[in-house]
């Protein structure tokens, strides 16, 4: 008897033991496979000979009263690797702006105010897509997304990462990643099959009071050359007035920047 | 008696393991909000309109906290100070940034509060120890000399510049002939 005790503890415990440990081998699993979903997607990007996507943003502003306040916009973005860029973006204000980079030279036309800005920058997309970002301190949304080294700066930046499920409303089922950072939370939704390309974004600034968020869908994804048509040049429309950009000089002083761009 | 030892000790421990099992499952869905049916997002409802803030670090869309371009009398408040050491080049790179930026703004501060207690009221410019901005036209009477427009209020004058994406209004120097 005491022997068959023994064998049914034993069992028991040895059941409990593999089946306690279940649940960790599986979140491990989970998370890198949604390390790799992520750095899938990331690759499918920066490899991309060109692109076009349709950016519908929004994004929470604290006011000094305290209350959130959210603005919208939407963004046709294309990208032609390597030297050309073409953001169209319409405010919720109704303001529209078109930013063009040809390899040579970045323009701002501000539509509704018929005035445009030129800045001198000679490279490629990754090039023009920091300077606009760190010298002309332009926001442009997602930028890390549309350089060629996303898949590094993700390996940087993520901390911790989550598979959250399996999205089925969206058009296409996804997979809902839940990422944690350093400065900020995300979670992505990644499109399941041959082109793994983001469908939606949640970006939460938990640093900053209020915990922020910026939120976009992305659509109509074409990673087809004839997809991305441009126009990559841009002639500024009659009575378009050159305006310069105000940039910060070393010292720190914001200083109109001489014609033919900021340097 | 003794016969039935052995009976409560296994009931005893099915029951501990079961307990014990119960609860690392329920702690390992709540680590992973929910599981498959997790997740769940914030509201973020809100009223747009005029006259409000368009700034705060949610409107750079990007991956870290800093704002990008966004003039400081519509930035959110500033976020808070990193304790954390710089982890490789970029990052000391940031950090110098910041730090660089930390001083301008001290200096921007100073500046600003000498001109608030000098005029004894705040006017809404922008100095950056350069030009002094405003982010709306100043005045509606405007004059165009060789295909720029200059605005003219009082005795001072205004050109548009493009700064952080936004057309804003800098203080300059009376056009040829005015």
């Amino acid at each position: 008897m005491k022997r068959v005790t023994s064998f049914i503890v034993i069992g028991i415990l040895s059941a409990f033991l593999w089946s306690t440990a279940q649940p960790v081998k599986s979140a491990e699993m989970d998370d890198r496979k949604a390390r790799n979903i992520l750095q899938n997607m990331a690759r499918t990007l920066a490899e991309a000979k060109q692109f076009s996507v349709t950016l519908r943003s929004s994004y929470d502003a604290l006011q000094e009263n305290g209350q959130m306040i959210e603005f919208w916009a939407v963004r046709e973005i294309q990208v032609k690797r390597p030297d050309n860029l073409r953001v169209d973006l319409e405010q919720s204000d109704g303001d529209k702006r078109i930013m063009v980079f040809d390899g040579k030279q970045i323009l701002v036309h501000n539509v509704t105010e018929n005035v445009y800005a030129e800045a001198e920058k000679v490279g490629s997309v990754d090039d023009a897509i920091k300077y606009v970002v760190d010298v002309l301190k332009t926001p442009v949304p997602l930028a890390k997304m549309f350089r060629t080294n996303f898949s590094a700066e993700l390996e940087q930046l993520v901390e911790e990462i989550d598979y959250v499920e399996l999205n089925m409303l969206t058009d296409v089922p996804t997979d809902h990643l839940a990422v944690r950072t350093r400065d900020v939370d995300f979670q992505i939704w990644i499109a399941q099959g041959k082109d793994p390309l983001p469908r939606r974004i949640v970006i939460t600034y938990k640093k900053s009071k209020g915990e922020p968020q910026f939120r976009a869908d992305f659509s109509n994804w074409n990673l087809s050359a004839k997809g991305v048509k441009g126009p990559f040049t841009f002639t500024p429309p009659k009575n378009a007035e050159q305006i310069p950009f105000i940039v910060r000089n070393r010292s720190g002083a914001d200083i109109p920047a001489q014609k033919g761009g900021a340097k | 008696m003794k016969s039935r030892y052995p009976f409560i000790l296994i009931a005893v421990i099915f029951v501990f393991c079961m307990t014990t099992f119960m609860a690392s499952m329920v702690e390992a869905r709540g680590d992973r909000g929910g599981g498959d049916r997790g997740g769940g997002g914030r509201g973020g409802s809100s009223r747009g309109g005029g006259g409000f803030s368009r700034g705060g670090p949610a409107a750079s869309g990007g991956f870290s906290s800093r704002p990008a371009g966004q003039s400081r009398a519509s930035q959110a408040p500033r976020q808070e100070t990193r304790r954390e050491q710089p982890r490789d080049r970029d990052d000391w790179q940031e950090r110098r940034d910041e730090i660089r930026e930390n001083i301008n703004d001290a200096r921007e501060d100073r500046q600003d509060f000498s001109d608030n207690e000098r005029d004894g009221y705040y006017d809404n410019h922008h100095h950056h120890g350069g030009v002094a901005f405003v982010t709306r036209a100043p005045c509606s009477t405007t004059v165009v000399v060789a295909n720029s427009t200059y605005y003219h209020c009082g005795s001072a004058w205004y050109s548009r510049g493009y700064k952080g994406g936004d057309v804003v209004y800098f203080v300059t120097s009376a056009p040829g002939g005015h």
